[in-house]
């Protein structure tokens, strides 16, 4: 197998004396669309959390590029190429679509108080490349005719692909989208399936995702780690997840220790 | 030793007080999210009123009128201001209730004038002797009924559905909602113990030694704003233990710092900044309050 | 060129004649609200932009004054000077209050929202203190007289008028000048900040700390820049407001001032550097043009006579605006300007914020 990009090694956070991730592994191959799965709290969000330095590990290891990423303060996170959107929407509504990308810009650039202030050179310069970048990532994902419109007037569709956007803002080598299309219908989810993987090919990306809507994962990515109860249950390309029993059975609420069994018995037979 | 004595004597009678009044400003903050900077004019308005009613009817029913005045003047402005507000951003919010305080603050000022107005507490300038310790008899009283208001208030906190929906309501008010607590109700309790609280704390702090109602008095409600932070705003013993440490760090401030030569003169003045700033450097959260963990 | 435009033109022409008109009433209000315009523009960038709650923000003006009395006054028995040429010490002035505002960032960087208002009430009663307790500052319970300014061998006060067609200038001709001057440079550069990379950076740290880390932005340094930002514009306020009030006393720079401060941005609109300058004129200008027309209007009693005077009416008005504005105008004077200077989009719809925080013990 090829380097991973990302890997997570033995992830396991805990709060107060719940375990929320239990030992959790996996790893994620450059140039992928990788998605995490796994019914309601199975820890999908709680293991991006604590990729990007959110939460505290109480043992594991993250690694980006072969570079331990779990000792890096989480605003220095992203200056590794690592970007992410959240599960709620984080937006300022005041600000406009274009100040919004621009955020994304933020860690590329330096301007400073005095420089904005006296709007010196640099700083300007900064802003017409910040401006080039904002452009071409507002129009691949529809959002070019919205840039002067305060991200809170938007519907819910839009401010998600703003979010969306200001991640690849970042020019990121791997973009964490949590639940990207939760909360549009199937015709906006396929459309923006489709804008995600172009996103790929376009600035090869690597994808990690969690998300609940299964047509889209099968068949948007190219591998599938499930988690139950925090812990890794498969792992495995998607076509062969959709037909782990012991998958299935979590989704029908089974315990994956007896099915697991029964896995086994298939296996063998098969 | 004896001024050490009566420096803790004094110090955790006035201690008390602050944690009364701390008490009153933590459960407003806790119900509502709100730091009220109206406590003063609460506080204020009460006293004034208790002035007023005792000149006529004793001092009892000017201290219970006194009690209801400003149970009532915060239920005002929890149900008139801050829940019929477009914003629910809490530091705006903060903001209109220091609004609120100016208002009633000048109002009120500008009633009692220059004059300072006697309470006319029937004990007056009483002093006891205990042993060594010296104290306005006053101030003991107040002690008592301190510890009496906060025992009061810790058996609610603890065994009231109102308790409970104060202990939960600030993690979660889903939950809250859950259990069947009108949080519109816990609400405008909050804001009336929180306004009684002030009031009861004041009418201490204008009796003996201090001559009377006077517009300052006012400002003395600012003393809860650190005994609350450095516990931990929202923390309930948070504010008891602040408030106590308050009144010691005053206290002794007062007793020795004709000795400490003139850079310490009126420092007990701002001990308590002083003291708050030394622990929110050390604590940003304050002393008791749970490491926040941010959900997104 | 638009709308917006032109009006703001023919405003700056307006300011820059007005003074062959006024008289000294008018002069000194006005050279007083564009030194409370720029106190305010600094104190929306830090509670509007920034979501950080200040109260301190007449100590760093406080600064600004008494570090120009301080420098450019020559030592008496009384209180302390350095005889510094005036120029000099007014940045000086400028400068002691950004690096106390550079000291205490860190508390701004540390402590959040909430917890910073009420550690900033306490910098204003330590501040009280030290100016009551050390004499060699404030002058004692004499107070301080201001020495004149005086730029380049060119005097701002009253002892060398200029004659323009026989029309003299004095030190409140000078000094309205001088405050548009730095109102403008105030302006400008706040609007830049705000638009530009710091500006929405904060905005973002407002909404969320985690989202905002999330896109490698410090979020602690940040608060401290904008609380550094807000004491450097107070302490060019304070040098103003010195020199048009020509002598200072501690009071001046309390408890009182900082709400000021507050109520002015909330009026004029959190987090817009427009409103905050129309709000410092309003709050500015209510309790002394109401005073100076006192005894024409009824309502008013003398102040003194425990009636209903010009100060507390004033104060009034303008809690009365503060809390209109927060209940229901959201926007306040900022949108109102808006609407003059032409059509606009809707603003951000008000929306709670989600709940963020969660107990893990």
């Amino acid at each position: 197998m090829v380097e991973p990009i990302l890997q997570a090694e033995g992830l396991t956070v805990r709060f107060g004396g719940v375990v929320a991730l239990d030992d959790v592994s996996f790893a994620v191959a450059p140039g992928s669309i990788h998605a995490v799965i796994g019914p309601n709290g199975a820890g999908k969000s709680t293991c991006f959390n604590a990729m990007t330095g959110l939460y505290p590990l109480a043992a594991g290891t993250v690694r980006m590029s072969g570079e331990r990423l779990d000792r890096v303060p989480r605003h220095r996170i992203v200056r590794r190429g690592v970007a992410r959107t959240f599960q709620n929407l984080v937006l300022p509504d005041a600000l406009t679509v274009a100040d919004v990308l621009r955020l994304g810009r933020h860690h590329r650039t330096r301007a400073g108080l005095l420089a904005t202030a006296l709007a010196l050179p640099a700083a300007r310069r900064e802003r017409r490349t910040d401006d080039d970048v904002v452009r071409s990532v507002a129009e691949i994902l529809g959002l070019e005719g919205h840039l002067d419109d305060p991200v809170g007037v938007l519907p819910y569709g839009l401010r998600k692909k703003t979010e969306i956007a200001r991640a690849l803002c970042a020019e990121p080598e791997v973009l964490l989208l949590d639940e990207p299309v939760a909360g549009m219908n199937d015709a906006e989810s396929r459309a923006l399936g489709e804008r995600i993987r172009e996103c790929r090919e376009q600035f090869g990306l690597t994808v990690l995702l969690v998300e609940h809507d299964m047509e889209l994962v099968m068949s948007l990515s190219d591998h599938v780690t499930v988690l139950q109860s925090g812990r890794v249950i498969a792992d495995d390309r998607p076509e062969r997840i959709q037909q782990d029993p012991v998958v299935i059975a979590a989704y029908l609420g089974a315990d994956p220790a007896e099915v697991r069994d029964g896995r086994e018995e298939v296996v063998s037979r098969g | 030793m004896d001024s050490l004595l009566n420096a803790l004597a004094s110090g955790l009678s006035l201690g008390a007080l602050y944690a009364v009044m701390a008490l009153g400003f933590v459960v407003i903050y806790r119900a509502t999210g709100v730091l009220n900077f109206a406590h003063g004019a609460f506080l204020l308005v009460g006293v004034y009123v208790a002035s007023v009613v005792s000149e006529s009817h004793g001092y009892l029913v000017g201290v219970v009128a006194g009690l209801l005045t400003g149970a009532l003047v915060a239920v005002v402005a929890e149900t008139v201001f801050l829940r019929n507000s477009r914003t629910h951003d809490h530091v705006t919010l903060t903001i209109l209730t220091l609004g609120l305080n100016l208002l009633v603050v000048t109002e009120v000022s500008r009633r009692i004038g220059t004059e300072t107005l006697p309470l006319r507490d029937p004990i007056g300038n009483d002093v006891v002797e205990i042993g060594a310790i010296t104290m306005p008899t006053v101030r003991l009283i107040a002690l008592v009924v301190a510890v009496l208001a906060i025992t009061v208030f810790l058996l609610l906190f603890r065994f009231t559905s109102w308790g409970l929906a104060m202990r939960v309501s600030n993690q979660d008010g889903e939950v809250a909602a859950l259990m069947g607590v009108r949080l519109s109700v816990v609400s405008w309790t909050s804001w009336a113990i929180g306004g009684a609280l002030a009031v009861l704390s004041g009418l201490f702090l204008a009796s003996f030694p201090t001559p009377g109602v006077t517009p300052a008095l006012a400002d003395t409600a600012f003393r809860a704003f650190p005994a609350a932070v450095i516990g931990g705003l929202g923390s309930v013993g948070g504010a008891l233990v602040g408030g106590v440490m308050l009144g010691m760090v005053e206290a002794f401030a007062a007793t020795y710092e004709g000795s400490l030569g003139g850079w310490a003169h009126n420092l007990s003045g701002i001990s308590a900044w002083v003291l708050l700033l030394v622990v929110l450097l050390l604590r940003p959260q304050g002393l008791f309050s749970a490491k926040q963990v941010q959900r997104v | 060129m638009s709308r917006s435009r032109v009006l703001v033109g023919a405003l700056l022409v307006v300011l820059l004649i007005a003074p062959y008109y006024l008289d000294g009433f008018w002069l000194q209000l006005g050279a007083l609200a564009m030194a409370a315009g720029v106190a305010a523009i600094g104190l929306t960038l830090l509670v509007g932009v920034a979501g950080q709650i200040s109260l301190a923000h007449a100590v760093f003006v406080g600064i600004g004054a008494y570090g120009y009395i301080v420098l450019a006054s020559d030592s008496s028995d009384l209180a302390w000077g350095l005889g510094w040429p005036p120029a000099l010490a007014a940045l000086g002035g400028i400068g002691l209050a950004a690096l106390g505002g550079l000291v205490l960032s860190p508390l701004s960087g540390r402590v959040n929202g909430l917890y910073l208002a009420v550690v900033t009430i306490g910098l204003v009663f330590i501040w009280q203190h030290v100016l009551q307790e050390v004499g060699g500052i404030s002058g004692g319970y004499v107070g301080r007289s201001v020495p004149e300014l005086d730029v380049l061998g060119v005097n701002l006060g009253d002892t060398e008028p200029w004659v323009v067609a026989q029309v003299p200038f004095g030190a409140a001709e000078k000094l309205w000048w001088l405050g548009l001057l730095v109102l403008v440079v105030a302006y400008v550069t706040a609007r830049n900040v705000v638009r530009g990379r710091p500006g929405i950076a904060l905005a973002m740290v407002k909404e969320s700390e985690i989202g905002a880390s999330a896109l490698g932005i410090d979020v602690r340094r940040g608060r401290a820049a904008a609380f550094f930002l807000a004491a450097l514009y107070a302490g060019a306020a304070g040098v103003l407001v010195a020199l048009t009030t020509q002598f200072v006393t501690p009071q001046g720079f309390g408890f009182q001032l900082s709400t000021d401060y507050l109520v002015m941005i909330i009026i004029g609109g959190l987090g817009s550097v427009r409103g905050a300058v129309a709000g410092a004129v309003f709050v500015t200008a209510l309790p002394r043009v109401l005073g100076q027309y006192a005894d024409r209007l009824p309502f008013l009693s003398q102040v003194g006579e425990g009636g209903i005077d010009a100060n507390v009416m004033s104060v009034f008005i303008y809690c009365a605006l503060l809390i209109v504005v927060i209940m229901f105008a959201r926007g306040g004077l900022d949108r109102a300007l808006g609407l003059l200077a032409g059509p606009r989009r809707r603003p951000a719809p008000d929306r709670a914020p989600e709940p963020v925080l969660a107990e893990v013990a």
